[in-house]
């Protein structure tokens, strides 16, 4: 009896603290894996993950010549997609290497570049995008927020 | 159980009188004071028409069982077709073997439909569950036959998402689409008469049947390791005949065993062991040439070929040896190949100097090397400039992203297009490889400022600038990839300067898919440039309007309409800094940008031929529609100026022109082609002019049609006028050609006789669609009747809804499907919520329709999600 007890004190402990980890208001580290000009998706603005090595398909092979092998070890990956441009002039950029997490979900500062308006630019199609990664954890979802304080994409689990 | 039953009973009573009280409850919740009965939803009504566009029509037999059903699976069955049309249709190799489909049970794998069809009409089928690429089903196939079905004219059996074909001669035609594989539903579109594209693959050109040239990749070795040719022939299953590892290699492809084995290890589907194209193999067409042509294709889509192609017989023209130039389709497009036979952009004496006003170039690639001169950076501004200072002597590109990765490198595109070192087994070719490029960096980090480019504007025409310096020789040609700002007196007096100077300027049309004018390209004395795709249609993106002058391939990324595993941009030279060096590459990119040194390059080469060519004689010539294809409609229109450049028709004039032709008359006729269509029976003016010198006589007009009138005499205008008394319903085609002592110009004409007819977009679905609940709360059903639909929707709970409106041609459940018709009010672009709270809604009018496969065609924009409809909620009207 005293063993079931505190098999199921253990039980309840643990599980608070696996929900506590998840839950807590903090934050989480992100870095930038790489970027590029046409690597985004042309559909809109998209934040997408990439759980598999596998997965790399020609856009993203290219700019991730090592794979993600080792990365998906310790981390999550994401492709932050800006959508399709009529011109050059547009990034996206980690404002920080710090990600807020509150209640499960993660909010990625970025910074959204785009070129001012009436400003002289290439006239070449572009379709950006961000690669980074996550520290590795349940997430219930991802957040990307501009320097103005726009939500550009949502990730849910 | 007694006891039990009635303990479930009141359990149920309770429950009852629970769900009573939470009624009132939540009826109450909206009132006002507690205990106040609530007042009823209101019940409000919803009603409109729909209105299909005269060129849509639907398939006769879809999957969905509410819509009307004809047979259309054989020849003789073959459902009548308006031209033009854009037809939503349904196709599967077997039964869906879903409950309540109509082709549950018996599979649709054939779709027959009659058309009248004038010469050189482009249809283009779109499989619109085709995910991309050559490895996926679904698998349909577009044929041509003759009208009684027998005849093979023209086929389409690649394994990627677009098919098209074109017609030789104006007829009465089947158009068969054939399901291989898989179910889907898809789009087929028939537009007028425009140059048909140039594909990379020649069906119909004269090759040695069998005979395959490939181009392996040295970098990725047979399994046995060896790149002999032997072992390349064996590794794919075919004869070796002649040639050796790192040059091209001559294979055949023979009948019988090494046949079967040659499509096995190939991966070729034996798609002929039934349907269309085995009936009519026997006996009516060459198997050896087809399956030639489908081993050429398979090679192609292989990691381990860089190029395949067949043996053309007497091929005059010049082809480069680059590795990568059988991905340059933009180049056979505009007719390079016949050009470069003339010349490659080297002149008798001197050079051709384009000056490429970009980012700069990357100096060191190698597939530039030699084929620049000492340039400027003008960038004044070094946090634009990304280089440590101001302007200076250096236009190497440093790279104008802030983020690794994130850097353009666009000038090296643009130069690689003008005048990439060509004919070296290197990398791509560029349009006039005898040119020499001056680069002039005015875009940086932050893009361009109008000053920084007039500077270098200034440069290139040899007119004093900041840089304090004169380059040895002024530009012939500036090409400006580059737009934005608004119109400016002081900058439209810079270009007017360097244009008098003798320099010919050329700038991107905007890539904003509106009219809205782009500077530079919008000054006078600038040649504007739009751009198409791979088919000659316009791309999505490229601006139209009143300024635009010409176009030229930009490409359009989003397709791949000629199943080569690659997207249908503009390949060229390129580089990346992602690593943090600076790395030399190739790259698609696509833009007017990429149209822009395209006609640079073509100005070159007409410079190459012609010193003397200055800009208000390019003007003339563009403007004489002599050195372009006419696209659109006849003449100069808003969508593609005077047409897509021509590189032959570009350096056969220059030609003309050097070899005295200023002194010789030369007759050209305004517009370049007539289309009465069907409603339009005004007479229509033609204007002959001479443009040469010397004196243009015996100017005589002939026609070959009964129904056309041609009256004039002389020089200047002449009027065509059509009767089509009598005459039944069809595509009627005529030339009248224009004879005089000089040159002879000929000028098609198409009428077309009939009424356009109503539309039909299929049975539709029209749906109340609550954005809060993210699903549709209310429908209604409605069916075409005289291009019309009339949906009433009662009973409606007050609320916020948007009316979006569709077929299900697959009986999915859902409509707006790719493939499936759609519209939304007001418009699908900007759809509007309704408010149902106050009183009944009446004329909710919308249009909706099928999205044509490709082109530049008017039409509702393809969906971007589909939406579930309801088979349970239909309320009364």
């Amino acid at each position: 009896m005293r063993g079931n007890l505190a098999a199921f004190l253990c039980l309840v402990l643990t599980a608070c603290a696996v929900q506590d980890a998840d839950d807590r208001a903090g934050e989480v580290g992100v870095r930038t894996l790489t970027s590029g000009l046409q690597c985004g998706n042309s559909k809109g603005v998209t934040i997408v993950e990439l759980d598999s090595s596998e997965e790399l398909d020609a856009r993203y092979s290219a700019l991730l010549p090592g794979g993600l092998a080792s990365t998906l070890n310790s981390e999550r990956v994401f492709v932050i997609s800006m959508g399709l441009h009529p011109t050059a002039g547009y990034r996206l950029n980690l404002a920080q290497a710090r990600a807020r997490l509150e209640h499960g979900v993660v909010t990625i500062p970025v910074v959204w570049h785009e070129p001012a308006p009436g400003a002289i630019t290439a006239q070449v199609i572009t379709q950006p995008c961000l690669i980074v990664a996550l520290e590795k954890r349940q997430y219930a979802g991802v957040r990307i927020v501009d320097q103005s304080g726009v939500e550009r994409a949502v990730w849910n689990k | 159980m007694k006891r039990i039953t009635q303990v479930v009973l009141q359990g149920f009573g309770f429950l009852f009188q629970c769900s009573l009280v939470l009624s009132l409850v939540a009826c109450s919740s909206g009132g006002g004071g507690g205990g106040d009965s609530p007042a009823p939803p209101a019940s409000i009504s919803v009603s409109g028409t729909l209105s299909a566009p005269s060129f849509n029509a639907v398939d006769s037999d879809v999957n969905d069982p509410l819509a009307s059903y004809a047979s259309n699976d054989t020849p003789a069955q073959a459902q009548l077709l308006p031209n033009p049309t854009t037809v939503g249709g349904f196709a599967s190799k077997l039964p869906t073997s879903v409950v309540g489909d109509r082709f549950q049970s018996a599979a649709d794998v054939e779709d027959y439909y009659s058309v009248t069809l004038a010469g050189g009409e482009v249809i283009t089928l779109s499989i619109s569950d085709h995910p991309g690429g050559n490895s996926a089903t679904p698998d349909f196939d577009l044929s041509l036959l003759d009208s009684t079905g027998q005849t093979l004219i023209d086929f389409s059996d690649g394994q990627g998402p677009v098919e098209s074909v074109t017609t030789p001669t104006a007829g009465i035609y089947l158009v068969l689409v054939e399901a291989k594989a898989g179910i889907s539903n898809y789009t087929l579109s028939i537009v007028q008469p425009a140059n048909p594209a140039t594909a990379t693959l020649d069906k119909n050109a004269e090759f040695v049947p069998g005979d395959i040239i490939v181009r392996f990749k040295e970098t990725v070795k047979t399994a046995s390791g060896e790149n002999s040719l032997n072992a390349r022939a064996a590794s794919v299953g075919l004869k070796p005949l002649s040639g050796n590892a790192g040059r091209p290699m001559l294979m055949r492809h023979e009948g019988g065993a090494q046949r079967v084995q040659a499509m096995r290890m190939l991966g070729i589907p034996d798609k002929n062991k039934d349907g269309t194209l085995a009936r009519l193999v026997a006996g009516k067409l060459d198997a050896h040439r087809l399956d030639t042509i489908r081993a050429v294709q398979a090679l192609r889509a292989r990691a381990d070929v860089a190029a395949a192609d067949l043996n053309y017989i007497r091929r005059p023209f010049l082809t480069p040896n680059d590795v990568m130039y059988s991905r340059q389709w933009h180049y056979p497009l505009i007719r390079l190949p016949q050009a470069w036979d003339i010349t490659t952009g080297t002149p008798a004496t001197g050079q051709v100097i384009v000056a490429v006003i970009d980012t700069g170039v990357v100096l060191s690639h190698s597939d530039l090397t030699g084929q620049l001169i000492q340039g400027y950076d003008f960038i004044a501004d070094p946090t634009n400039a990304l280089d440590g200072d101001g302007i200076d002597a250096n236009a190497d590109d440093p790279g104008d992203g802030l983020i690794l990765g994130t850097s353009s490198f666009h000038g090296t595109h643009v130069a690689g297009t003008v005048a990439a070192s060509t004919d070296n087994g290197v990398g791509v070719a560029g349009v006039s490889w005898g040119a020499r490029i001056m680069p002039l960096r005015v875009l940086g980090a932050l893009g361009g400022t109008s000053y920084d480019i007039i500077q270098a504007v200034r440069y290139a025409a040899r007119l004093p600038n900041d840089s304090g310096t004169l380059p040895a020789q002024r530009a012939d040609i500036i090409n400006l990839s580059l737009g934005g700002g608004g119109f400016s007196l002081s900058e439209q007096s810079e270009y007017t300067a360097a244009r008098n100077q003798g320099v010919i300027i050329i700038a991107a049309a905007g890539n904003d898919n509106t009219s809205q004018l782009l500077y530079p390209a919008s000054y006078d004395g600038v040649v504007s440039v739009g751009a198409v795709g791979l088919n000659s249609a316009k791309a999505p993106y490229s601006n139209i309007g009143t300024a635009l002058d010409v176009v030229a391939p930009g490409g359009d990324a989003s397709v791949d309409l000629n199943s080569d595993g690659f997207p249908d941009g503009i390949l060229s030279t390129l580089a990346t800094d992602a690593s943090g060096a600076i790395v030399t590459t190739y790259q698609y990119y696509q833009g007017t940008s990429m149209a822009t040194p395209h006609m640079a390059g073509v100005a070159a080469l007409m410079k190459a031929v012609y010193p003397g060519l200055i800009p208000s004689e390019l003007d003339l010539e563009l403007a004489s529609g002599e050195i372009t294809q006419d696209l659109g409609d006849p003449g100069r229109d808003d969508i593609f100026g005077h047409g897509l450049i021509d590189a032959l028709k570009a350096v056969q004039r220059a030609q003309a022109l050097a070899g005295g032709g200023s002194s010789l008359p030369v007759l050209t006729v305004t517009p370049t082609a007539l289309n009465f269509g069907f409603n339009m029976r005004t007479p229509q003016t033609l204007t002959i002019a001479n443009i040469g010198g010397g004196a243009l006589s015996n100017v005589n007009a002939t026609d070959n049609a009964a129904w056309l009138t041609v009256a004039g005499t002389g020089l200047g205008p002449y009027t065509v006028s059509v009767n089509d008394a009598g005459l039944g319903a069809g595509v009627y085609s005529a030339i009248i050609t224009f004879t005089s002592n000089a040159n002879t110009v000929t000028i098609p004409v198409t009428m077309q006789v009939g009424s356009p007819g109503a539309g039909n977009a299929g049975f539709h679905y029209i749906l109340l669609f609550d954005p809060a609940a993210d699903s549709a709360a209310y429908q209604d059903t409605a069916a075409a009747s005289g291009g019309m639909y009339s949906y009433s929707i009662g009973g409606v709970a007050a609320g916020s809804y948007y009316v979006i409106a569709g077929s299900d041609l697959d009986n999915d459940g859902i409509i707006c499907d790719p493939g499936e018709a759609c519209g939304a009010y007001p418009t699908f672009d900007l759809p509007t919520i309704l408010d149902t709270s106050t009183s009944n809604l009446t004329g909710i009018d919308f249009t909706t329709g099928f999205a044509s496969a490709i082109g530049a065609q008017s039409t509702p924009p393809q969906s971007q999600r589909g939406y579930r409809r309801t088979s349970t909620r239909q309320v009364a009207h």
